[in-house]
């Protein structure tokens, strides 16, 4: 498939999405990966099926600016990537910034705070057993939080 | 001044397949804002390919949806044999396109049944379901399973086409396409249908651009948007494929357009029989996904789905990522739903063929 690949800092973005809505090219897609200290973020988009992706790294603890300002349908994967990854996008459209809850979950988000918080329980379990002799259960029963999806309601 | 009230719609509604949630503003009994929320089907599918090997996880992929199944599996193991450069053979891409066409005729006949039993009219919804168990049949005859066929594997397909079976798809298309005529003729000149869904749910050209729609709705209102002209795998360049579309981007164009598909794709299978080529029916694939990454798209029933892999020269994949088209169209459901009269919400939703198992993944 016809692609090609450019890599941008974080600060350009609004820019080169602006350039792209104006050459009237179509936003296909918002991928979102975890990465070594912080999130990829591939941004699609597609003129005569010809496919160019924006491709960006954002440390943990950053944020990056909403595109719906230009491309108002990229809510959906937006609010995707900060329900289930946590990445903070700021200024998201007034009328469709789900603040978190966008999906339904049973279950808490977003997952890599969880796999963090659960892997905290776990040294500190392990620390206290090898140092102190003890189960950490008994020290600290409540697990280190980690389940809010930042913006709050 | 009316007051606004909020109506909650769905996730569990009469007309809805799968749960999807809707919160319709309404003043009186027009909806001036609909706001969408999803997440009760969510499996975390994409996860799953941390665990399960680049073979494995084709099953997994089919399982995102039982409607467009055979489409997810393509998609998948096209992108990861486009990381891998494998070149499948043409029969293989034959037949891929074949059984996708057929998954095509069979959900827009499963959707057509749904609209017709939304609107109340039992009758044509049970003919629409009838015709589909025509597709169902022909898919168990030659992959032995009736919604998932695992027939797609990396490196071509699983199974091939013996000439009776052949002989036996051209038949029953041909047989079929007698009824299927009969009952377009219902769905094009029925009052009843016509007074439920023209003019009804309008999208115009510039909405479906600027709200990023995809598949029949894009191409109800105008946009010729087909990932199918630009494949370079299948056998859609050999056949010549052309977009089907309406201008009007009402309900009753999305109607329309997804019967004349249904006759299209009819067309395509009929030419893949035609011109099946002869050879082997798939690679040998040697290793692992090498590091690196992979974008590919399939022109699924309900528009452009794209598929993303990354590797990491082991056998499990670091990273797979589907945008389906429902994703793509819920914002264009926003749109419409907007000015729209409450009674006319079940049929419009319906008419963007919602696949919420799909979006969520």
């Amino acid at each position: 498939m016809q692609q090609q690949f450019i890599e941008i800092q974080p600060l350009d973005l609004p820019g080169r999405v602006a350039r792209f809505k104006k050459e009237g090219c179509r936003l296909v897609q918002i991928l979102c990966t975890r990465v070594e200290g912080g999130y990829e973020l591939t941004y699609s988009f597609d003129r005569n099926y010809f496919l160019y992706h924006l491709r960006l790294t954002v440390p943990e603890g950053a944020s990056v600016m909403s595109v719906t300002s230009m491309f108002w349908y990229a809510f959906v994967w937006e609010n995707e990537i900060h329900d289930l990854f946590g990445l903070d996008i700021r200024f998201i459209s007034e009328d469709v910034d789900y603040r978190g809850h966008f999906f339904h979950l049973a279950e808490k988000t977003p997952w890599h705070e969880l796999q963090n918080a659960a892997h905290a329980k776990q040294a500190f379990k392990v620390n206290l057993r090898g140092g102190l002799g003890i189960d950490a259960s008994a020290v600290r029963k409540d697990a280190p939080a980690g389940t809010d999806n930042g913006k709050g309601d | 001044m009316a007051e606004i009230t909020t109506v909650p719609f769905g996730p569990q509604h009469p007309v809805l397949p799968e749960p999807v949630h809707l919160d319709l503003e309404l003043k009186d009994e027009k909806v001036v804002r609909a706001i969408p929320s999803i997440g009760y089907v969510h499996r975390g599918l994409e996860k799953l390919v941390e665990k399960r090997d680049f073979k494995q996880f084709t099953f997994v992929a089919e399982r995102v949806c039982g409607i467009c199944s055979f489409g997810h599996g393509w998609g998948y193991v096209k992108a990861v044999e486009g990381l891998m450069g494998i070149e499948v053979p043409r029969r293989a891409s034959y037949l891929r396109t074949l059984w996708h066409e057929l998954s095509r005729v069979h959900s827009h006949l499963l959707w057509l049944g749904l609209a017709a039993d939304a609107m109340g009219f039992e009758s044509l919804f049970m003919t629409a379901w009838r015709l589909r168990e025509t597709v169902l049949d022909l898919f168990e005859e030659t992959t032995g399973g009736r919604v998932i066929f695992s027939v797609c594997k990396v490196g071509g397909v699983r199974r091939d086409l013996t000439g009776a079976m052949m002989k036996e798809i051209e038949d029953k298309l041909k047989g079929m396409r007698k009824e299927f005529r009969a009952m377009s003729d219902i769905f094009l000149h029925d009052g009843t249908i016509q007074s439920r869904l023209a003019g009804i749910g309008v999208l115009s050209l510039q909405d479906a651009r600027d709200f990023g729609c995809l598949g029949p709705m894009a191409r109800a209102s105008g946009l010729p948007l087909d990932y199918r002209c630009a494949d370079d795998e299948g056998a859609y360049k050999d056949l010549h494929f052309r977009p089907v579309t309406e201008q009007a981007g009402d309900c009753l164009a999305r109607v329309k357009v997804r019967l004349e598909e249904i006759e299209q794709s009819i067309d395509l299978i009929l030419g893949c029989l035609e011109n099946m080529p002869e050879g082997p029916v798939e690679v040998p694939v040697k290793g692992f996904p090498p590091a690196g990454e992979y974008f590919t798209r399939v022109e699924q029933p309900r528009g452009e789905a794209v598929y993303y892999v990354k590797g990491n020269g082991t056998k499990n994949l670091e990273r797979f990522r589907l945008r389906t088209p429902t994703n793509g169209n819920l914002p264009g459901l926003v749109k419409i739903l907007q000015g729209c009269d409450l009674a006319d919400v079940p049929n419009i939703i319906l008419t963007i063929d919602p696949c919420i198992s799909c979006c969520e993944r």
